[in-house]
């Protein structure tokens, strides 16, 4: 299994949080608050596209609403594969901080 | 409203998201912007709101068309790769295919630059819209009788009496003339009299030399930059003296470009018209009396209805007078430059024209060589179909569009057709050479590399392209995936009809232009080998020039006639084939009547020269003196018109000459071409060279031989002339030769016909050759089965005939009565003409059969030499 980047990790992440409200607007807004960068549609697009064609998403259609001139929201939600992925990046980067030396900035040296 | 409409994005952009972001036609994406936006412009205003929308479409346009481009090419070269594939793969099929099209291309580009040619005549003259040629009409006894000259007199006194018209150009074609420089002797055709406004009217743009002055004196001489260096080589040919025989010394005073050869005038030399009229004594002239063309140039928007208005009074001015002693009445014509080339007025003494009816020849032939080129191509790509639906099939299910395989299909068309355009414009480049010599026109293979002419080529190649790639593309991408992959596909019942109707249909025009063909030539071979009432062969007819020579011909006649193989000798003017005509009042019922026969000058044996029969009285006589003064021979059709029950006798006057008398009647004979019948024709006697009449100076020396070792008579005949006229090069040639030539016209149209139905048969049969392979591959399990059940390889193939045969018979007969009514129409121009040959239709019948069966059993025989088992073993 291959390993998921940083920002795919925060991108299903966040679409756990969201649960069943997790669609382009509410998926950049979450990542921009906990990143605390702004994020460009362009690349909120691009990476779940990614995450789709990568089985980590699958996407369905909502009702259409007035608000959006008339158009549907594109949902998305985490799969099997997905929840898996996310689970197993979690178990890698536990392992990886147990056990290592206490890690502070005074450690460094000139 | 208006606060709504403050609260919507910007709707111009919204639709360029849409094409960038379709979302399979739900546009969520749109909706998120969308949504936003919305929140934005309730945070920060509507303005900010629309600019991060905007800003939002900006950044994405260039990333998208960036990428849509580089999947294109993508595509572009995977599509090149697989046209590519398939060539080497189907050898065969694309050997066929580029053969015809570029026959076709090619046929198509010189066919556009003949009519381009020709379309452009006289164009080349930047005041062209406002240069008329002014022509005669004499009406003789209420007949109009058209000169396309006029009197040398007509073109000063317009100008005098018509301010209005800006000026006029008298223009006078000379007979070829001998120029002498230094050692150089040659006949010049091609050099012209004329005023000096020719420069200015005209556009003659001149090198050197002023355009005021260089054509005002006697005897200067302006050439053609070709014919300057001819001459002088690299020497500057201005201020040099070229000598003119029997004309004198001409001085060299300008050098203009050479005209394009699409030119009703061609001019190689312009002479100064004060050379011949020295001191205007040409404004004396009657003007009843024709000599060269007048050419006017008019102001724009001239009413040529005004002009005639108010030609009464220069008619009350200037013919008046003359109009009793000619008895006939003047009307000018009008005619415009461009109009001079395709005009059908059938003026006497007119320039050579062309013919609009060889135009549209042309025109339509390259259309059909288009259509039969692209019938084939898409003849063989719906037949190559059924290999190719698999492909398609898999590419369809791969995710291809029916557009997108449509497109890839024309491409394959397009690359196909461009190809074929880069064989055809290579071959062009050089045949053009030879086939201008063997059609008689006038291509500058320059025309090729002109901008014009390169982009119809390419226009060409687009249209052939679509053309032949649109049927094809609808057809097999409409083929439905599951059918193709399954392989279940057949072709319907209804697409193997169209198929079968393109084939036949390009077998129609083959048959019908071969018949076309063969009847034309028919037709040639009949005119010339037809009885004309006289013996064309072996009779030398030898250019006499000028008069030195003429006052030789006495004792070179009587040093010919002692040669044993000399029958007789002859002067002439003109001669059998080109005679003129005159004016001539003739004895009638009640008095003298006036009209215009075909008239023969001869000398004294020139009925016998001829071998000619006198029916009734006599043949010119030395030992009647009056001859030369009164003597006047008709032939019979002159008696029937004008119903002489006593021919002999008949009084035949013109002008001073008022007592010409018949002293004989000839048989019929065909002194013009076949196109005519036989008219109402006189002789008359040429006048003895010491009185200076028009009609005394013979032109042509006719020489009977026995047809025997001709060769020795003439080299025996051309050491003669060069003892008599050391000066003077011996010009000759045979009369029935000359006869001919006046059916080159036809013969050139025969040829150009046949060369068109060479290339009809080759595309037909490359067609017919792509439906045989296709058909004898469809059918290998049949012919495998029938082999098994104990049909032989001749059966099979005459099976296999069968159905080509059928196409071929109703080719056959649907051809047949279209090509006899084009014959018809063209036969019509000729007073007499060969019947319809059954058996030549029967003949041509028979050959497409068998040729057919050639081209088709190629395919069939291979077919049915196959081992079966080959065939039915991979079930």
């Amino acid at each position: 299994m291959k390993l998921l980047s940083r920002p795919e990790e925060l991108f299903l992440l966040a679409i756990w949080r969201l649960q069943d409200n997790a669609y382009a607007v509410t998926i950049r807004d979450k990542v921009n608050k906990i990143t605390g960068k702004t994020w460009s549609f362009g690349a909120t697009f691009v990476t779940l596209e990614r995450l789709v064609q990568k089985r980590y998403l699958t996407s369905y259609l909502s009702e259409p609403m007035q608000k959006r001139g008339g158009r549907s929201k594109r949902m998305y939600q985490l799969t099997r594969v997905g929840i898996k992925a996310l689970l197993e990046i979690k178990k890698l980067q536990e392992s990886m901080w147990d056990d290592i030396p206490r890690l502070s900035m005074s450690a460094v040296k000139k | 409203m208006r606060q709504k409409h403050m609260h919507e994005p910007p709707r111009l952009t919204e639709r360029l998201l849409k094409r960038i972001f379709p979302d399979n036609g739900t546009f969520t994406t749109i909706g998120d912007l969308e949504e936003v936006y919305h929140s934005i412009a309730e945070e920060k205003g509507p303005a900010k709101a629309r600019l991060w929308y905007r800003l939002q479409a900006f950044k994405s346009v260039f990333s998208y068309y960036k990428n849509q481009f580089f999947w294109s090419l993508v595509m572009f070269k995977n599509y090149l790769v697989f046209t590519s594939r398939l060539i080497k793969r189907d050898k065969f099929h694309y050997f066929l295919n580029f053969l015809g099209l570029s026959t076709g291309i090619a046929c198509c580009i010189i066919i556009m630059l003949f009519l381009r040619n020709e379309l452009t005549y006289d164009q080349h003259h930047e005041k062209a819209d406002r240069i008329h040629r002014i022509s005669s009409n004499y009406v003789t006894s209420g007949k109009p009788l058209l000169y396309a000259i006029t009197s040398p007199a007509l073109g000063p006194r317009l100008k005098e009496e018509y301010p209005e018209i800006d000026d006029f150009v008298r223009l006078v074609p000379l007979p070829e003339v001998l120029f002498i420089h230094g050692d150089k002797r040659l006949y010049q055709e091609r050099i012209v009299l004329a005023d000096p406004s020719i420069l200015k009217v005209f556009t003659h743009p001149l090198l050197q030399g002023n355009m005021e002055t260089c054509l005002k004196e006697p005897n200067s001489i302006v050439l053609t930059a070709t014919l300057a260096r001819r001459y002088f080589g690299e020497e500057n040919p201005m201020g040099k003296i070229i000598q003119v025989e029997n004309q004198g010394d001409f001085m060299i005073t300008g050098v203009i470009k050479d005209p394009p050869r699409n030119s009703h005038i061609p001019i190689e030399g312009i002479i100064s018209f004060s050379t011949w009229d020295t001191d205007q004594q040409s404004l004396n002239w009657s003007m009843y009396e024709v000599f060269g063309y007048t050419y006017v140039l008019l102001p724009e928007k001239y009413d040529i209805a005004a002009f005639y208005e108010k030609f009464p009074v220069f008619y009350e001015k200037y013919f008046k007078a003359d109009e009793e002693s000619y008895g006939q009445v003047y009307k000018p014509i009008f005619l415009k430059l461009k109009d001079i080339h395709y005009n059908t007025f059938g003026f006497r003494a007119e320039m050579p024209l062309g013919s609009r009816s060889y135009l549209y020849a042309f025109f339509f032939i390259g259309i059909f060589i288009l259509i039969l080129a692209c019938v084939n191509y898409v003849n063989m790509a719906t037949a190559r179909s059924s290999t190719r639906v698999r492909e398609i099939g898999m590419k369809k299910v791969l995710g291809s569009g029916k557009g997108d395989l449509g497109f890839q299909l024309l491409g394959e068309s397009l690359l196909v057709s461009f190809i074929a355009m880069i064989i055809a414009y290579g071959a062009v480049l050089l045949s053009l050479t030879p086939l201008n010599q063997r059609l008689g026109l006038n291509l500058e293979t320059g025309m090729l590399f002109n901008p014009i002419v390169i982009a119809v080529v390419l226009g060409l190649f687009l249209l052939i392209g679509i053309l032949s790639g649109i049927y094809p593309a609808f057809y097999l991408s409409a083929i439905r995936s599951v059918t193709a992959i399954s392989g279940g596909f057949s072709s319907g019942r209804t697409e193997g009809r169209i198929r079968r109707i393109l084939v036949a249909f390009q077998f129609v025009i083959s048959i019908g232009v071969v018949i076309i063909t063969l009847f034309m030539s028919r037709q040639i071979e009949f005119m010339r080998s037809r009885d004309l009432g006289f013996k064309k062969e072996s009779v030398v007819s030898i250019r006499l020039r000028d008069n030195d020579v003429v006052q030789k011909v006495p004792a070179f006649k009587q040093e010919l006639i002692q040669h044993p193989d000399v029958i007789s000798v002859a002067t002439g003017i003109g001669q059998p084939g080109n005679p003129n005509t005159g004016l001539y009042k003739f004895e009638g019922g009640d008095g003298m009547v006036d009209h215009n026969f075909w008239v023969l000058w001869a000398g004294f044996d020139f009925i016998q020269t001829l071998g000619a029969k006198i029916v009734e009285g006599r043949d010119f006589d030395p030992s009647f003196s009056t001859d030369r003064q009164k003597g006047i021979i008709v032939n019979e059709t002159l008696v029937r018109f004008m119903e002489w029950e006593n021919p002999i006798g008949k009084r035949i006057t013109q002008g001073t000459h008022t007592d010409g008398l018949v002293i004989g009647v000839v048989k019929d004979f065909h002194f013009a071409s076949l196109h005519n019948k036989i008219e109402p024709m006189l002789i008359r006697m040429i006048r003895s060279p010491d009185d200076n009449m028009p009609g005394s100076t013979p032109d042509r020396l006719m020489v009977r031989l026995k047809g025997q070792s001709l060769t020795n008579t003439m080299a025996w005949l051309e050491d003669r002339w060069n003892k008599f006229n050391p000066n003077r090069p011996f010009v000759f040639s045979f009369l029935d030769e000359s006869f001919d030539r006046l059916y080159d016209a036809d013969r050139r149209q025969n040829r150009l016909v046949k060369i068109f139905s060479y290339i009809c048969i080759i595309i037909s049969l490359l067609g017919l050759l792509g439906l045989s392979s296709f058909t004898s591959l469809r059918r290998t399990k049949e012919v495998a089965l029938r082999k098994v059940l104990g049909a032989s390889a001749t059966q099979i193939v005459l099976i296999m005939f069968r159905e080509i045969f059928f196409l071929i018979v109703v080719a056959i007969v649907v051809a047949i009565p279209i090509s006899l009514l084009f014959i018809d129409v063209w036969l019509e121009k000729f007073a007499y003409k060969t019947g319809i040959n059954p058996l030549l239709l029967a003949a041509t019948a028979i050959g497409a059969l068998v040729v057919a069966f050639l081209t088709a059993s190629y395919h069939s025989i291979k077919v049915a030499y196959t081992n079966p088992v080959d065939n039915l073993r991979y079930e």
